[in-house]
């Protein structure tokens, strides 16, 4: 069969050709780094002239060859990123003069996703006011590392877009990831809580709902705190949870008396979540109710009551010692454990 | 032309030896070709990704690393220092002492000023007696964990026990993890946290690389020929094929080695089998069968980044007892789990996994092995002709080369770990090496397992510990 | 004109590092880990080290303990780099001796100031 020998042959060279084509690839790409590295060291002098003088731009400019102005914007990028004040307003300005703000800009709509990635990151970095419009645009991409990309950029550049667009994502659920969305808003920091806190109070939305209070809790919003309160008697479980969890992160006092309340609830996760928070808030009133819960049949439970218990200073450590000493059940050996771990310092 | 009913069906036994060949290696084509778009995609993602915000986030969910001991004083304290250095906010590193006969807790003990403490352990899932749990002061998130020998899977469900943290991270006491090995490997349980629940990496080999505290340092290849045709070995069935497994959601195994899971998941499918040869699959396989009877949607998911190393045996009675154990290790799951071969309720894992682990993995040393001596010898008789017999040679070897050239392809367009010349010479002659008998010689020990199995041998091998100060 | 000496390990870091110190009229050598760090503290002898607190191998307050305590280097002053979110590490770090630190993103007056506060206080 002479289609047999022609499978025989071509497979045979197609290897060969894959193998020389390695070979070569490897060889190519280790030149173009060493020639890259000697590039950079060309035009670092140059660039970090830049953050003092953002005009002097000419000696980056100079150089025709291409693969420069994106070895010359790889530097700019990897030294403005660690920069803050001044410097790095003048980098920015650097970047507008070379035109790099706007090369970014116009790659916001390459066909590339991955392109597209890359130029909302960039322009987080850079900082550029020119570029806003545009990213508030990408935010309406398909793709959701690109949209995500350019809400953080809305972010760095404290503009306040970025946060309703994911405000809205929020009540709308499907586009965005929660995870995703709760970690730009925090980077966003302080302009972020009034919203929130409004939201809170009014949507009806059950699942943004919980955001809202996974939100006010990492971001330790006091002013959430008496909406939370009632929330841990909601009729749904994962509200409760969170509500108490996020009283604990936020650690104003005037929760105690709900939180110990809570200690009673009919789920496991929502006493242990309360336990926890007690320990945060300092409130030795809770103290009494907290040993108790030291004799819960959930390991958690004890766990966490035994915790806050030695959170709660003398009058706890107290109880611990006690009821250490007493020998019985599995209180006594929570308490002996965390009596042990913390003596240890750990 | 062959002639005469007898040939006929000598004719019909070496086509049907030809067609597993072509159909192997066609799914291998297949999965292949799935995972370049899977990986470069992940990549793309990645490239850009700030390592150092996420390290900052307070949303990373802590970790609980086990890390089951048996017999490891040479290498533990190393072992044990690296993974206290990892680069992530909250995590635990749970030594279990699987009650070994040398002085592995002593070293423990020593290394890192242990104290026993009381503990109140919950029974979550089965385990031998925990004989004590202890603390380090200095180091206040190692627990170490002595008890009585159970084997691999007890020691792990022990460490689940003790754990504190929702996330379980099964690792070998000689894994060595890189800085960002977590930050990398949690990421998807970040964005999917209701469906995510287990991720495996991939192991690379760490022969040939320098090694400094228990760090890969330097990636590098081994000059050793067995451990390098291993190296383009792993970055071909371990590396490629899982990729696209998991591009299917269809991913059965999930190396021990490196590999996470939701503590909660695996609480409730009883947590590891006591008692396994192959208990990193048996348990991802239990997981699938247990999430699908539940109709519940998850994801079970592979990533390709080079994250965790480990050294590969450098010797043929070690290589060869490593096979011969996981080929022990696939028949006992794939048999525990029989219900759900091509059974349409276990979705694209009983249509699609399964029946590739059972026709392509388990029976293939018999098959490839029985096909590589009665094809020569149907040839050297006359019964079939040159055309055919190279044809045959073609589907069992040549296409093989071409698979693992295609891997080395697909590293060096998207990782590129071994950044050197040389390195990507060895990788090639390693490809090449790798079709010419290494492959007929796993064969082999593999056929070997399957009658081990047969006959009911359980126990496990040894491996020679060779330490850590490698170059 | 002091030697400083200093301890990162993203390359980026230090060259930033090195041009503003140099650009302060500084001397400067560089160690890319821990381990590093306290050799050429010892061997180098600088006025000063700054040192960031999340480096592989040997964690930064880790270096730091132990730069307390060697008798050739526990006069050294140090400045820890870190970044935003360490806090408990910056307290361990201000108990195990540093006597300042750094957060990043820079600011290179906030680096130079701090710089030549240490600096004065020394001599």
């Amino acid at each position: 069969m002479l289609g047999a020998i022609y499978t025989v042959i071509s497979l045979q060279l197609l290897i060969l050709a894959t193998l020389f084509y390695l070979v070569l690839h490897r060889v190519i790409v280790r030149l173009l780094e060493h020639r890259a590295e000697r590039r950079k060291q060309y035009f670092e002098p140059h660039v970090f002239n830049l953050l003092n003088n953002p005009e002097a731009t000419e000696p980056l400019e100079r150089s025709p060859r291409p693969g420069d102005r994106n070895l010359v914007k790889e530097l700019l990028l990897q030294q403005a990123v660690q920069l803050k004040g001044e410097e790095r307003q003048n980098m920015t300005a650097a970047f507008e003069n070379l035109g790099y703000v706007e090369s970014e800009i116009s790659a916001l709509h390459s066909r590339r996703w991955w392109r597209r990635l890359e130029a909302a990151i960039n322009l987080g970095i850079i900082q550029s006011q020119v570029a806003i419009s545009f990213l508030i645009g990408a935010t309406k991409d398909p793709v959701e590392d690109v949209r995500l990309a350019a809400v953080r950029a809305l972010g760095q550049l404290n503009n306040p877009w970025g946060l309703k667009v994911l405000l809205n994502a929020i009540e709308e659920g499907e586009r965005w990831t929660g995870s995703n969305i709760v970690e730009v808003l925090i980077g966003m920091g302080a302009m972020v809580s009034p919203e929130i806190v409004s939201r809170l109070e009014s949507t009806t939305n059950v699942n943004a709902r919980l955001l809202y209070v996974r939100l006010c809790g990492l971001l330790r919003i006091p002013q959430a705190v008496r909406r939370l309160c009632l929330l841990l008697d909601d009729a749904d479980k994962e509200t409760r949870i969170s509500a108490a969890r996020a009283l604990g992160q936020i650690g104003d006092i005037s929760a105690v008396e709900s939180l110990i309340s809570s200690l009673d609830d009919e789920s496991w996760e929502v006493k242990a979540q309360a336990a926890k928070a007690l320990g945060a808030l300092g409130d030795v009133i809770a103290v009494e109710k907290l040993k108790e819960k030291l004799s819960d049949k959930n390991w958690w439970v004890r766990h966490n009551a035994a915790n806050s218990l030695y959170q709660l200073g003398e009058g706890g450590v107290e109880v611990l010692h006690k009821t250490s000493a007493s020998g019985e059940g599995l209180s006594s050996i929570v308490a002996a454990q965390i009596l042990a771990e913390r003596a240890l310092g750990v | 032309m062959p002639q005469g009913d007898g040939n006929l069906a000598i004719l019909s036994l070496n086509l049907a030896f030809l067609s597993y060949f072509i159909a192997i290696n066609t799914t291998y084509f297949i999965l292949l070709v799935i995972s370049y778009f899977s990986v470069l995609r992940y990549q793309r993602r990645t490239e850009n990704e700030q390592w150092r915000r996420i390290i900052q986030s307070p949303l990373t969910l802590p970790v609980s690393i086990i890390a089951p001991a048996y017999n490891e004083e040479l290498t533990i304290e190393d072992s044990v220092r690296s993974l206290l250095m990892l680069e992530y906010p909250l995590y635990e590193v749970i030594v279990v002492n699987d009650g070994s006969k040398d002085k592995t807790l002593e070293k423990l003990r020593t290394a890192f000023n242990l104290y026993q403490i009381p503990a109140d352990i919950e029974e979550r899932v089965p385990c031998k007696k925990i004989l004590g749990v202890y603390r380090s002061p200095d180091n206040p998130n190692l627990v170490v964990v002595d008890k009585i020998n159970g084997g691999k899977a007890d020691a792990l469900n022990a460490g689940i026990n003790v754990s504190r943290y929702p996330l379980i991270c099964a690792i070998d006491a000689d894994s060595l993890l890189e800085g960002v090995s977590l930050l990398r490997v949690t990421k998807p349980f970040l964005e999917k946290p209701e469906k995510m629940v287990a991720v495996g990496g991939i192991v690379r080999v760490a022969n040939g690389c320098t090694i400094e505290g228990g760090r890969v340092v330097r990636a590098g290849l081994s000059r050793a020929w067995l451990p390098l045709i291993q190296t383009v070995e792993y970055l071909r069935a371990f590396l490629f094929g899982r990729s696209g497994w998991s591009a299917l959601n269809s991913l059965l195994i999930i190396s021990g080695a490196f590999s996470f899971f939701r503590k909660d998941v695996v609480v409730a499918v009883g947590g590891y089998r006591q008692g396994s040869l192959g208990e990193d699959m048996e348990l991802v396989v239990r997981i699938h069968r247990y999430l699908r009877e539940q109709k519940k949607e998850y994801e079970i998911l592979f990533l390709p980044d080079p994250i965790c190393w480990t050294e590969v045996p450098e010797s043929l009675k070690t290589l060869g007892r490593q096979r011969n154990r996981w080929q022990r290790g696939l028949i006992e799951t794939l048999s525990i789990h029989r219900k759900m071969m091509l059974n349409p309720k276990y979705g694209t894992v009983g249509m699609f996994a399964f029946p590739y682990f059972v026709f392509f993995e388990m029976l293939s040393p018999l098959v490839e092995l029985a096909g590589y001596i009665v094809a020569p010898i149907s040839y050297a008789l006359g019964m079939v002709d040159l055309a055919f017999f190279g044809l045959f040679l073609t589907a069992a070897i040549l296409v093989g080369v071409v698979l693992s050239t295609m891997s080395v392809v697909l590293e060096e367009i998207s990782f590129r770990r071994y950044p050197g010349i040389s390195d990507i010479a060895k990788l090639v002659a390693a490809s090449l090496l790798e079709n010419f008998g290494y492959r007929q010689l796993t064969l082999l020990w593999r056929l070997k397992g399957t009658w081990d199995y047969l006959n009911g041998k359980t126990a496990w091998g040894k491996m020679e510990r060779k330490g850590f100060a490698r170059n | 004109m002091a030697r400083i000496l200093i301890a990162e390990d993203d390359p980026n870091t230090i060259k930033l590092l090195n041009y503003r110190m140099q650009s302060m009229g500084h001397e400067t050598v560089s160690a890319i880990d821990g381990g590093k760090a306290l050799e050429m503290a010892t061997k180098e002898n600088p006025d000063l080290i700054l040192l960031d607190i999340m480096m592989p191998v040997m964690s930064g307050v880790q270096v730091l303990r132990k730069l307390k305590f060697q008798d050739e280097t526990k006069n050294i002053p140090v400045i820890m780099l870190t970044a935003k979110a360490q806090e408990e590490d910056i307290v361990d770090a201000l108990k195990a001796g540093a006597v300042d630190y750094v957060t990043k993103p820079f600011s290179f007056a906030e680096l130079a100031a701090r710089v030549n506060r240490v600096l004065a206080s020394r001599s």
